[in-house]
């Protein structure tokens, strides 16, 4: 047994003649679970007297005070607590600077300062939608429990200094030095020699991006490296640059693209593990033999957390019937409008809601991970041929509405 | 009841990992990540204090008593301390001794007979008769762990703790030693100890 296994806990029957000693002494000692009355009470309890339970914690916890036995007492003294903790913050929150664990950050920007809706309601290249939504059966039958408060993110602002990309660089063996070249109304850090040898390019919103030499032409997806074996060369790269920290990076996707005899593997977050929006992304581009043909990143790690109360699910459908969602096409196969002029119109139905995070950034571009309700569904729209039936996603702020800057 | 948690484990444990701190991330400020971190923990504090206890009754206060206590000092948990398993286990450990001492003796494998029995069965073998085993080999393998839970009673105060530590509740080496305050080599030293004397206890008992 290695010297720093755990023990594994025990089930019935699985003794058997000559099974190990630790086999053994995991089911020698493994306990009974606690009786589900008492394991459910006590979770209750705990969640009434969690200081970020917030401002509509007294009600709840009068109601688990009536069915807590032996602590009784706890409950409504709690609830007293929270209730002039939650007045302390709501006046901290309207007379001065925001403190204590709850909306640590003040008023939150408004979604649009970080969803870029490829297809937005807005506008996309050369049409807009004007679509009818509706929700499913079930949904209009009852919303699905979601949370009243949730987690917002504080990232660490984008940017590079030249020492950090000299750092990045020297740590991929690039000895090129670093130049500092103008892009738009920011700067590009490039250390990059110049004949295909490794490069690295670090932009002043936060983009990086890695290249070498690669023969992308067309290849065998056996010539290329496992689904699995793709993402643990690709997380691996994206950690030991530099690029991201160990922990951060969530579940791998792999695109096949053999035409450029290449997977393309994407990261998110962990944390949150639902982000919606484009940035922050890790994404690594594997060629034959497992190189790395290409990495880029516009990662963002989270530095600070705070609770913030929702609005109610009801009230985010409102904005979305009234067309001020932000619409994302799951796909972007759709060639336009087939229909009058450059407005697409169509029935969408919603069939499920979620919450999700997006990327905001305040005036003074600190960003932050905020959550959204995304609603998911299908949309009838005119194509070329009759209607066509797409997945579409469109989310609406989440954010109770005192606590974001429209 | 769910496997054991690998805050400090390797390749093998990263997401469970990951998820855990996630969940310490977050759980100071959000109640749904503290509860999910109770759900994790709460069956294997339970276990442990009921192995270090023998009554239900006494190992459910100890448990409701451990995440009290871990909630209201969350804000001073800190990584460096073994990993959040150990720093709970630090608690329940403490409590139990608390326990202990109140009782001023120590009957951990009392086994609550009346009240634990069917669960007990039912998670542990213990006792508990498989109906899928030929019955005599199930009688044989039920006697032994009862064998094996008579000699772990008798281990030396600091063996018996390591063992419950790390079979009871589910910990790696690592965060025994973080919870109990002893060094990992001790520890290791402790459970090598442990397993030679239940090994032969065994061996006597059962050939």
């Amino acid at each position: 047994m290695d010297e720093d296994e755990r023990g594994k806990p025990g089930r019935v029957g699985d003794t058997r003649v000559g099974e190990s000693l630790d086999d053994l002494l995991a089911q020698a000692v493994a306990g009974p679970a606690m009786d589900r009355d008492p394991r459910s009470r006590l979770r209750r309890r705990i969640m009434e007297l969690h200081p970020g339970r917030g401002m509509d914690m007294s009600l709840t916890a009068r109601a688990g005070a009536a069915k807590w036995g032996r602590g009784r007492w706890i409950a409504p003294a709690a609830a007293v607590a929270v209730v002039a903790v939650c007045a302390g913050l709501v006046l901290a929150f309207y007379l001065g600077p925001a403190s204590g664990p709850v909306a640590e950050f003040g008023r939150l920007p408004g979604l649009a300062s970080g969803l870029k809706p490829s297809q937005g309601a807005a506008g996309g290249p050369g049409f807009t939608f004007d679509l009818d939504y509706s929700l499913s059966a079930p949904l209009a039958a009852a919303w699905p429990d979601l949370p009243a408060r949730e987690t917002v993110y504080r990232l660490a602002s984008p940017g590079f200094s030249e020492e950090r990309v000299k750092t990045l660089a020297g740590g991929l063996g690039i000895a090129a030095p670093v130049v500092r070249e103008g892009f738009q109304d920011g700067f590009i850090l490039a250390a990059d020699p110049g004949d295909g040898a490794p490069a690295l390019r670090a932009y002043s919103n936060g983009y990086i991006i890695f290249t070498q030499a690669y023969n992308f032409g067309a290849r065998p997806r056996a010539s290329l490296p496992s689904a699995d074996r793709a993402v643990a060369l690709a997380r691996d790269w994206l950690v030991s640059s530099g690029f991201v920290s160990a922990g951060e990076l969530g579940p791998g996707k792999v695109t096949e693209d053999l035409g450029n005899g290449t997977l393309l593997v994407g990261f998110k977050p962990a944390i949150p593990a639902d982000v919606v929006s484009v940035v922050p992304f890790a994404n690594a581009q594997i060629g034959e033999g497992g190189r790395i043909a290409m990495a880029s990143a516009t990662w963002l790690p989270s530095l600070a957390t705070s609770a913030y109360p929702l609005r109610p699910v009801a009230e985010a459908w409102k904005l979305v019937r009234e067309g001020k969602g932000l619409l994302e096409w799951a796909t972007r196969e759709y060639p336009g409008p087939a229909g009058d002029g450059d407005v697409v119109r169509g029935p969408a139905m919603v069939e499920s809601v979620r919450v999700a995070w997006a990327v905001t950034y305040a005036p003074g571009g600190t960003p932050y991970l905020q959550p959204v309700y995304a609603f998911a569904g299908r949309a009838s729209v005119p194509g070329a041929d009759g209607p066509v039936s797409l997945p579409f996603e469109v989310w609406a702020p989440a954010i109770a509405e005192d606590y974001v800057t429209e | 009841m769910a496997g054991p948690i690998q805050e400090t484990a390797g390749e093998d444990g990263v997401g469970d990992q990951v998820a855990i701190r996630g969940l310490v991330a977050r759980a100071l400020h959000d109640p749904e990540a503290f509860a999910a971190l109770y759900d994790i923990y709460v069956d294997w504090v339970y276990s442990y204090s009921y192995r270090r206890l023998g009554s239900k009754a006494e190992a459910e206060d100890v448990t409701a008593q451990t995440f009290l206590a871990a909630l209201s000092n969350f804000s001073r948990f800190s990584w460096r301390g073994g990993g959040f398993g150990a720093w709970l286990f630090r608690i329940a450990r403490n409590l139990c001794w608390d326990c202990l001492k109140r009782r001023a003796r120590t009957i951990p494998y009392r086994a609550d007979a009346v009240d634990a029995a069917g669960s007990e069965a039912k998670l542990a073998g213990g006792g508990g008769v498989d109906e899928t085993r030929d019955p005599e080999e199930a009688l044989l393998a039920a006697e032994r762990l009862s064998s094996l839970r008579g000699l772990i009673q008798e281990l030396p105060r600091a063996q018996n703790e390591v063992v419950l530590l790390k079979y009871a509740a589910g910990l790696g080496n690592r965060e025994v030693a973080a919870a109990t305050g002893r060094s990992l080599t001790a520890v290791s030293s402790l459970l090598n100890r442990a397993r030679e004397k239940l090994r032969e206890g065994l061996a006597k008992d059962h050939g």
